[in-house]
């Protein structure tokens, strides 16, 4: 488990996969990629794999794998698939109650997300 | 070649439902450890039937089951099949079933890379696990195609995930909706290509009605035709035709027609159990009050008797036939009669079956009376019908339930056709006809025909009394059958003659005795006439004898006096 600075209003991601497939991977890796970018210290990340404890993907829902969840902020936010495509995943994240404390959202050229 | 090949005719393993009707049309259940496709538009019933398949697993067959559901949550469910008598909430407890609600929202949703359905496979997994499950439900798959617009790779993970079921060993059922002109909308049927069942529901001169057909089930025969179901309170029924056997053991035991002139004319002892019995006539000829004399009858008998009315009321039968001395309340107090009354026109005729048959196995009854079957025309048509009629008639007769069937036939129409044709269904069939003369109607009734036993083919007359029905004779007359006041009056003729033909012999009796007399007289008077001709004859021949006698002694002593007169000539000097 990585975790960011613990603030009160940390963002709450929580990434659902499927044991060590490459895909797992690359989401990871994806996941971790944008915290890091525009999240830096404001996250706190779990990464679930529902091979082991099925009961928690069963609770949070989970038909597709990868998933990541975004519990907080608001609106609760579902993402599935590897993350590669950066911009969807700047377009459905950016849609959230606190996007003004987030520096920059936008996408810097030399800064590409990993696609696989 | 093959000289040694054995004709081994295995079938492949199958998996009961439990459904009416279904177990019989798939020729065991279905495919074990298979999955099976149930498709269906709208409201076909396809959840209904997934549900009971695993209801009934869990209760029937000791197989419990997972629900994977992708429309209604598992509250909904509960409450949509509680209806049925299928409590939900007391097998999850008994860990008998697993509800799992698979939520799919494509709102909520981005795709943002490659992704699989491994989650879909954990859960699945797991419920399977939870409670050790033999059967397996996912309704209604497709919905995964509306939340998720990766077409591709849900085809594929689907195929993964019909081979896994297979693997995994349990029976699944997968429902999906018809599109336009194939059987799903997404096309899944390639992958489930084991059973294939179609639900159909459309509506035929305003009457729905919902069809099952078996399109495919690859490894065994088959019902191929379609075959009416109906949810029920029950849950789900079919009742396919082709499935019931011609195989019912005929009873030779007897039945009285409560009527016991009418058991005269059948043999004497009256219908066969387990016959079918079809009672038809024209308006007003009586045929509700035989039908309910025979109830009437079996109820005396201690036996268990179901009235089906499809006409009146039953306050208004029990009415009716109090006037006619009838009094059938004390038996429905004690039990022994059900009544049963609807319109044909509230439901289809399938429902009617299926009503009349559970109704009928819940009460189990000796004795069923529909009456009548005739209106069942306003909800189908004739061959509809027939076939309606055909089932409930095999059901009977598979109980050894005594049928009788009362029917309206038209004034104009010959007496021998019904309207719905029947007729070979039935044993024994009685006619009440309106004999019309003398400006008067009256009842009469014949038996046209019954299997398996000597019948009178006399008509008799066919009254209402306040002790009910009775059967009287019948004269026929020069003009024809006599009934009514015309038979009365002939009694009174017949009296008359009777006494007329008395008092005539009484008349010759008495001249003949007369007659006798002074022939008796006469004799004696010639009888004495004769003795006293004999007498006079008598006296007379005395004299004749006593004449001759003195003739002779007249002879003889002139002989002497000429014998002595000669001695004395010859003295004399001879002259």
């Amino acid at each position: 488990m990585w975790e960011g600075r613990k603030r009160t209003d940390s963002w709450d991601l929580r990434l659902y996969v499927a044991d060590t497939s490459p895909r797992s991977l690359l989401a990871q890796e994806n996941v971790l990629a944008f915290c890091d970018r525009y999240l830096p210290g404001m996250y706190r990340l779990t990464i679930i794999d529902i091979v082991k404890r099925p009961a928690s993907a069963c609770r949070a829902g989970i038909v597709a794998t990868p998933t990541l969840i975004r519990t907080f902020p608001g609106p609760p936010k579902r993402l599935i698939g590897t993350l590669a495509d950066s911009e969807r995943v700047l377009g459905a994240l950016r849609d959230c109650t606190m996007a003004e404390e987030v520096t920059s959202w936008t996408i810097p050229d030399h800064a590409q997300t990993r696609n696989a | 070649m093959a000289v040694g090949r054995q004709k081994s005719r295995r079938e492949i393993p199958k998996c009961p439902t439990g459904v009416t009707g279904l177990d019989q049309i798939t020729q065991g259940g279905l495919p074990q450890g298979r999955p099976t496709l149930i498709c269906g538009s709208a409201g076909c019933g396809k959840t209904v039937l997934a549900m009971e398949f695993l209801v009934r697993g869990a209760t029937e067959f000791n197989e419990p089951g997972v629900f994977m559901s992708f429309e209604e949550s598992d509250k909904e469910l509960t409450a949509n099949v509680g209806s049925m008598g299928f409590d939900l909430n007391a097998l999850c407890a008994r860990k008998k079933l697993y509800l799992d609600y698979v939520r799919v929202e494509r709102s909520e949703i981005e795709e943002t890379g490659e992704y699989d359905l491994e989650g879909l496979f954990i859960r699945l997994e797991s419920a399977i696990r939870r409670v050790g499950a033999k059967r397996v439900v996912l309704d209604t798959i497709e919905s995964l195609f509306s939340g998720f617009s990766n077409s591709s790779i849900l085809r594929a993970e689907l195929r993964r995930l019909f081979g896994w079921l297979k693997t995994r060993g349990v029976t699944a059922l997968i429902t999906a909706e018809t599109g336009d002109g194939k059987l799903t909308r997404y096309g899944i049927e390639e992958y489930v290509a084991d059973c294939v069942i179609l639900l159909d529901h459309r509506v035929e001169d305003q009457n729905s009605i919902r069809r099952l057909r078996v399109i495919k089930y690859r490894g065994t025969g088959h019902g191929t035709s379609e075959y009416p179901f109906l949810i029920g309170e029950t849950g789900f029924s079919v009742l396919p035709l082709s499935s019931l056997k011609l195989d019912h053991h005929a009873s030779t035991q007897r039945v009285s027609s409560g009527i016991p002139r009418l058991d005269a004319m059948l043999g004497g002892k009256g219908f066969f159990r387990g016959s079918s019995v079809l009672v038809s006539g024209g308006a007003g000829t009586g045929k509700t009050s035989m039908a309910a004399q025979f109830v009437d009858c079996a109820c005396r008998r201690g036996e268990r008797a179901l009235y089906i009315a499809s006409e009146q009321s039953v306050s208004e039968i029990l009415r009716n036939m109090r006037s006619i001395g009838l009094d059938l309340d004390p038996w429905i107090k004690r039990g022994l009669l059900s009544f049963h009354a609807a319109r044909p026109g509230t439901f289809g005729l399938e429902k009617h079956l299926i009503t009349v048959h559970d109704t009928t196995a819940a009460f189990n009854p000796h004795v069923v009376v529909i009456d009548p079957i005739s209106n069942f025309e306003s909800v189908g048509s004739s061959s509809q019908v027939k076939s309606m009629l055909s089932r409930l008639i095999d059901t009977f007769k598979s109980r050894q339930i005594t049928a009788m069937f009362t029917s309206l036939t038209n004034a104009d129409a010959a007496p021998e056709s019904t309207d719905v044709g029947v007729s070979s269904l039935i044993d024994t069939w009685l006619l009440l006809r309106n004999l019309e003369c003398n400006g008067e109607r009256n009842r009469g009734l014949y038996v046209l025909k019954s299997r398996g036993m000597a019948h009178s083919n006399q008509i008799r007359e066919f009254v209402l009394t306040n002790q009910g029905v009775k059967l009287l004779d019948v004269y026929v007359g020069a003009s024809g059958v006599l009934t009514g006041t015309a038979r009365l009056a002939q009694e009174a003729r017949e009296r008359a003659e009777a006494t007329e033909r008395k008092e005539r012999l009484q008349q010759k009796s008495a001249e003949l005795k007369s007659k006798r007399r002074e022939l008796e007289q006469q004799v004696g008077r010639l009888q004495s006439e004769f003795a006293a001709d004999q007498h006079r004859l008598q006296l007379d021949m005395q004299q004749m004898d006593s004449r001759e006698k003195q003739f002779v002694l007249d002879r003889v002593e002139m002989s002497r006096f000429r014998h002595a007169d000669t001695a004395s000539a010859h003295s004399n000097g001879g002259s």
